[in-house]
């Protein structure tokens, strides 16, 4: 017996040395295959650096996108993906201003319907063929005939002027076209004439890599573009690892089998307290473009009173939730602006002060002394939100229901069919400028979050983009102070996310407009 | 013996339709739109009800598995409803990784469980059963996701001896097949024990003992072929549960395999990707067993023999 219970420890000692204690090994080291920053030595050239950087790169993402085809899927994945293969007309700097790509220079007519755009010269795409008008024409009807993005409905026709200039003319004036048209990837028309399956191939592409291989649930293979027109990337190769589990990828990172990680899409609150404990690790602001709401029914018998949206508004402390995710978010109110955004007018975007004595006025005001029960609904990825709601509504008399559901797509038909109370629901700005939010107007009705509310501080926000400057902001102006005295949902936060890579690595440019660019990216 | 297997071959038919069915049906009643999830949230709705009719999603579920199960019949698996790939190809290139793992699982479990069982039989009692004996009780119990974490650990962050994810080399495949493998490592152990010691004390094994064999042809020439069946048993449904459902395994390694298929098709709502999956995983469910059966008959003269021809019987009858 004895013999038995030494031997028993004896195997548990050796499963606890092999799986606790730290080790000050350094993580993130690079792959063993590469060269490593050696120091100089006897052969190297004195005027040169002393070793060959790195030039390849092995990315992590956590999920695997379904088609790389930019005219017919705009999933995230994808997306993280075409866009470091596919270049657009106008890019956006740093500080978010629109740039020229592929467009040496752009012009416009005074009422903002005519739109010029030349190329730059020695434009070409990845296997040497030029750049030319016939592309970006082919490009823009294609996307029109798939009619998949809104984008396409803009311009009423799109016309060669030469080889290289083409102008574009629009439905209506838009100030903002060029941020539209800044997010259209240009294609190839020999390449996609050939017969190429663009949902899959890429191996002839405008941006600064191509597909060389993709291998299915496993990782996709990109190389530098010889021929982009920003220059060849200092990045040749970039091996993109679909890793869905993120516990495995936060241990590829830390035993050096990646460089970049992100998680499931950005690392969650714990991992990255997990991942600050490894050596030699740069943190990577991933401010996300995604605005987390509350949805409020107009049709309900509660929520079609503004009082009653008022006094919820005034009940929720935004930075309670935010600490409940991890701190990885910032305040946010019924006017979806910040500072940088397209169309943030000083004195709009923030939270209101929590005021529970002044939420309780509202609903005794209202008609409801002893508040009222009704039901919260959203996918489970929202779980720590609605709770975190939940028990905040309690302490003014609101009983909410939590109503898990299966996924974004349910709780979307459920806005749609108006079966709804209440809801929390992710919505994305696109092209940098308040009109990209599709809460403001949606002529299809596929979003409508507050079901009903026929407003037209939206139509307001949307014609906005016929005017610049002065005239636009006045405009912005009276439409944010009727959204905050309407309340047409509860804003809550803007998501910000982080990811991570070694600190070697030069993640390049990074903002809400332009972030995981192979091309801006090299080692230090 | 032919006859046999055709019947069993045959079975494969009502197996596949009953599984595709059930599956086909959970599909459509799972929450979701396949034409939003493949569109997108921006999506116009009147593209996302285009793109639901084009996929013929507006028609009765019987409709649609009546066409699914023809095409399939042709050998056409469909395309999927996210991007439109085709589904065979994915799973040609996939299903490959998830057999090779499967068979390698079992071999590794094969050459570690029964010697050790076959110890744990021979020397019962003794510091060796009893070691046995544990690792097959800790084996058996170890979940299977913790203990993939507890080898990335060790192996991959703490020793840096192997990859952490992939099959880019044979490198990565260690740390999967001693994951998956574990459970059925402690059941082989357990079971070979068990069989063995029962087989050992039988007459035959006594006669060939007093007959001057030695000891190891005693075992293994004679005791451990039939003791045997019943790990040939098991091993069918290890084996089966291996090709299904290494979705853990596959998930924290990052292997690209069916189960991986599966799980994203399930999440998409890929109503193909995920009935064509399962049709094959039942396929090879259905052809392990038959191999099973038929590996029992080389094991055990005894069952062969039921399967003797009827011409070969009347034959014997005359004779007689």
């Amino acid at each position: 017996m004895k013999k038995f219970l030494a031997l028993l420890l004896a195997l548990i000692m050796v499963f606890a040395l092999c799986a606790c204690g730290k080790d000050p090994a350094p993580a993130a080291a690079p792959a063993a295959d590469a060269p490593a920053a050696a120091p100089a030595d006897a052969a190297a050239p004195a005027a040169e650096q002393a070793a060959p950087k790195r030039t390849d790169l092995k990315v992590q993402m956590g999920s695997e996108p379904d088609s790389l085809d930019p005219q017919t899927n705009n999933t995230s994945a994808n997306t993280l993906v075409t866009q470091n293969l596919y270049a657009c007309l106008l890019t956006h700097d740093a500080e978010g201003k629109a740039i020229g790509e592929l467009a040496e220079t752009w012009s416009y007519s005074d009422d903002l319907t005519e739109w010029n755009f030349v190329l730059k010269d020695g434009a070409k795409f990845s296997d040497g063929s030029d750049l030319t008008a016939d592309d970006v024409i082919f490009t823009m009807e294609r996307g029109i005939e798939l009619a998949f993005r809104e984008d396409f409905a803009l311009f009423a026709s799109v016309e060669k002027v030469s080889d290289k200039e083409v102008k574009f003319v629009l439905n209506a004036p838009n100030a903002l076209f060029e941020h539209k048209i800044g997010d259209i990837p240009i294609l190839s028309k020999a390449y996609v004439e050939s017969g190429a399956d663009l949902t899959k191939e890429a191996a002839v592409t405008s941006g600064p890599y191509y597909l060389e291989q993709w291998n299915i649930e496993s990782d996709l293979l990109l190389k530098a573009n010889p021929y982009y027109v920003g220059g060849e990337p200092a990045i040749k190769e970039v091996d993109v690892v679909i890793i869905t589990d993120p516990n495995t990828a936060i241990v590829a990172f830390e035993s050096g089998q990646v460089d970049y990680v992100m998680g499931k899409a950005s690392l969650t609150a714990s991992e990255i307290e997990t991942v600050s404990t490894f050596d030699n690790v740069e943190f990577i602001p991933a401010p996300e473009a995604s605005y987390i709401i509350m949805s409020l029914n107009f049709q309900d018998e509660y929520f079609s009173d503004v009082r009653v949206r008022k006094a919820v508004d005034l009940a929720l402390n935004r930075d309670y939730i935010i600490a409940v995710l991890g701190g990885l978010g910032s305040p946010a109110g019924a006017v979806p602006v910040f500072p940088g955004l397209g169309g943030y007018v000083e004195g709009f975007g923030g939270a209101p002060e929590c005021d529970i004595e002044a939420a309780k006025a509202l609903l005794a005001e209202a008609g409801y002394p002893d508040g009222f029960e009704f039901e919260l609904m959203a996918p489970s990825s929202y779980a720590k939100e609605m709770e975190s709601i939940q028990a905040q509504l309690k302490e003014i008399g609101l009983t909410a229901t939590i109503n898990e559901v299966a996924d974004s797509s349910t709780s979307i038909g459920l806005f749609k069919s108006g079966e709804y109370q209440a809801g929390l629901i992710a919505v994305s700005i696109v092209n940098g400028d308040i009109t990209g939010l599709n809460i403001l107007y949606d002529p299809q009705g596929a979003l409508q979050l507050n079901h009903n509310d026929k407003n037209d501080y939206g139509d307001a926000i949307l014609g906005s983009v016929a005017f610049i400057g002065a005239e636009r902001e006045a405009m912005l102006k009276e439409s944010y102070e009727k959204m905050e005295e309407v309340i047409p949902y509860i804003g809550l936060y803007w998501r910000e996310g982080k990811k991570a890579c070694t600190a070697d690595l030069d993640y390049g440019v990074n903002n809400v407009m332009i972030s995981f660019r192979f091309g801006t990216m090299s080692w230090k | 013996m032919w006859r046999y297997i055709l019947k069993r071959l045959l079975f494969v038919i009502p197996v596949m339709l009953f599984c595709s069915f059930v599956v086909f049906g959970i599909m459509n009643i799972k929450p979701g739109d396949p034409g939003r999830t493949a569109l997108g949230i921006k999506a116009p709705q009147e593209a996302v009800d285009a793109y639901n009719h084009e996929l013929g999603l507006d028609r009765p579920l019987l409709v649609r598995y009546g066409d699914y199960m023809l095409n399939l019949l042709k050998g056409d698996f469909g395309n999927s409803y996210v991007g439109g790939k085709e589904i065979w190809p994915q799973i040609k290139e996939l299903f490959p990784n998830t057999v090779r793992l499967s068979i390698l699982s079992i071999a590794f479990s094969l050459v570690i469980g029964i010697p050790l069982g076959v110890l744990a039989a021979v020397k019962q009692y003794s510091l060796a059963d009893r070691i046995s004996s544990i690792v097959a009780m800790i084996l058996a119990c170890i979940p299977s996701f913790w203990f993939c974490l507890l080898l990335m650990m060790a192996f991959s962050v703490k020793l840096k001896w192997l990859p952490a994810y992939g099959l880019s080399d044979w490198k990565c495949y260690i740390l999967p097949i001693i994951a998956l493998s574990s459970n059925t490592i402690g059941t082989i152990i357990r079971l070979t024990r068990s069989t063995m010691l029962e087989e050992i004390r039988k007459d035959y094994v006594r006669t060939a003992r007093s007959k001057g064999a030695k000891e190891r042809t005693v075992i293994y020439a004679h005791a451990l072929g039939n003791s045997l069946i019943p790990v040939v048993t098991s091993l069918g449904s290890k084996f089966t549960g291996l090709i299904g459902g290494s979705v853990f395994v596959e998930g924290v390694f990052a292997l690209p395999g069916l189960g991986r298929m599966v799980v994203t098709g399930i999440n998409n709502n890929d109503t193909p990707t995920v009935v064509g999956c399962v049709v094959l995983i039942s396929c090879c469910s259905v052809l392990i067993n038959l191999g099973v059966d038929i590996l029992y008959a080389f094991l055990d003269p005894r069952i062969k023999a039921k399967y003797v021809s009827s011409v070969k019987k009347r034959k014997a009858e005359v004779a007689a």
